[in-house]
């Protein structure tokens, strides 16, 4: 099968390929690995050419350096470190493998591309490869499972923090903590969690954040509700500052709630909600309800006004499945 | 200390059928625990028609318990959240009732607030009863199956 010109020079950056090698793994004549050259120009790359040698990129705001990425890091209070791979199943599982082998707090599994990414209730998360991030941090918060919804919420805000600082958007969630720009979902965040009885409980997150797809690169089913930053603003985000800005965020947020509890998320996350005034469908429990939502708090739920005008109050963990009607 | 906050707590605790509730904000912690003895009513219509998911297992619980047959025992929910069993709703479930299982034998998911669980057996044996339905919400604690621990 004929491979992407861009993950071909992608995977082997800094190194020079071979226009014989570009023509057979590509599948690509001359006049047309001109056109997606130029094209890669557009997008921002940046090529050396040589007529021996070859073609080899030496800059791309798709490309994700780990090195940069951990030397950032490298003065926060978790110890974030990044471990990039090409290619992996999910990241989350990747994480999960490591924690079982003594990986700990701050251990970030990033991937150019997932074969299976996956997102809430068995759904599949569509990761374009080195179009988007995906990458699970482990954190072990030392609250045990009282605090874990302070972590599904410090998540959100820091994706949407670190989106909208990078990206130059405006960047919401929407409960508990999707990240939506211009009407559709740009971050998915997935957590998982494993009983550890009064210990503390250690926590996978995984995220996904949609950067550099253009228009036409989500599968047809998720064109309507997916975005990402490039369709939003019409440039490229550098993979490797935006990660950086994620970490760094998650950083700060983290270490306020680990110093002083959920509530000290409150203002923000409540801040950034989408949720406020909009009209929700839920399953609380066993039950399906929906209203107008008057109040977002990741303390204590989320109140809707109910048809009949009553307002009814939901308790957070038993939320899911929410959605926009 | 806010008057407002802790009727507001309170509200909250009628209108989820709480016993007791602890709030944290700054350095502030409020906690609040109902005397033992019949519930108050819900103070507003719109809290009544509120689903009291713990009341409605409790009394399973209540009554499971020292009916148990010795030999058997509860799978205790670890957390506060959603049980689902099975991974997703065109999954099989994860275990039947008659299934043997393994100490690590996922028999069921909580999530709460998009933080998922897997629930282990914890013992090795038979899986006897589910004590809750695909989909309930669960308070911490709550017995989720009834297992009988291999010999």
């Amino acid at each position: 099968m004929a491979e992407d010109l861009r993950i071909v020079l992608l995977a082997n950056a800094g190194s020079w390929v071979g226009f014989r090698e570009i023509e057979e793994r590509c599948s690509i004549s001359s006049a047309g690995f001109r056109s997606r050259l130029s094209a890669l120009v557009q997008e921002g790359c940046e090529f050396d050419e040589d007529e021996s040698r070859g073609v080899r990129l030496k800059a791309s705001p798709d490309l994700l350096m780990p090195s940069e990425v951990n030397e950032s890091a490298a003065g926060l209070r978790t110890p974030f470190r990044v471990e990039h791979l090409a290619s992996v199943e999910s990241t989350s599982d990747e994480a999960w493998a490591r924690f079982d082998t003594g990986a700990g707090e701050g251990t970030v599994v990033s991937a150019d591309s997932q074969t299976a990414g996956r997102g809430r209730g068995g759904n599949r998360w569509h990761s374009s490869p080195c179009r988007g991030l995906w990458f699970s941090a482990i954190l072990v918060p030392p609250s045990g499972p009282a605090g874990l919804s302070g972590i599904t919420c410090l998540a959100g805000v820091a994706a949407a923090r670190a989106i909208e600082d990078s990206c130059g958007i405006r960047a919401r969630i929407k409960w508990p903590n999707d990240v939506w720009a211009g009407g559709r979902k740009i971050c998915g965040i997935l957590a998982e969690t494993r009983s550890r009885g009064p210990s503390p409980w250690p926590v996978v997150l995984g995220f996904g954040i949609n950067v550099n797809q253009a228009p036409g690169e989500f599968p047809a089913e998720l064109a309507a509700v997916a975005t990402s930053a490039r369709i939003e603003t019409g440039r490229m985000t550098g993979r490797t500052a935006l990660l950086s800005a994620v970490l760094t965020r998650l950083d700060a947020w983290y270490g306020r709630f680990k110093d002083g509890g959920i509530g000290s998320i409150e203002s923000e996350y409540s801040a950034l909600s989408l949720m406020h005034g909009r009209a929700v469908r839920f399953a609380f429990g066993r039950e399906t309800v929906q209203g107008t939502v008057v109040r977002v708090s990741c303390v204590e739920g989320i109140a809707l006004s109910m048809p009949g005008g009553a307002t009814r109050f939901f308790r957070a963990e038993h939320v899911s499945g929410v959605e926009f009607i | 200390m806010d008057v407002d906050l802790v009727k507001e707590l309170v509200a909250i605790m009628n209108s989820n059928g709480l016993a007791e509730l602890e709030y944290q904000t700054g350095g502030v912690t409020v906690r609040l625990r109902k005397a033992a003895g019949p519930a108050p009513a819900p103070a507003e219509s719109a809290c009544a028609q509120a689903p009291a998911p713990a009341k409605a297992s409790a009394p399973e619980a209540a009554t499971g318990t020292p009916t148990r047959p010795a030999g058997e025992s509860e799978i205790p929910s670890p957390m506060v959240g959603t049980f689902y069993r099975a991974s997703s709703p065109d999954s099989q479930p994860f275990v039947s009732v008659g299934d043997s299982v393994e100490p690590d034998t996922v028999i069921g998911i909580i999530e709460a607030m998009k933080i998922m669980n897997e629930i282990p057996a914890g013992v090795r044996g038979v899986i006897r009863e589910f004590l809750v339905v695909d989909h309930e919400a669960v308070e911490y604690g709550q017995p989720l199956a009834v297992i009988e621990p291999a010999a």
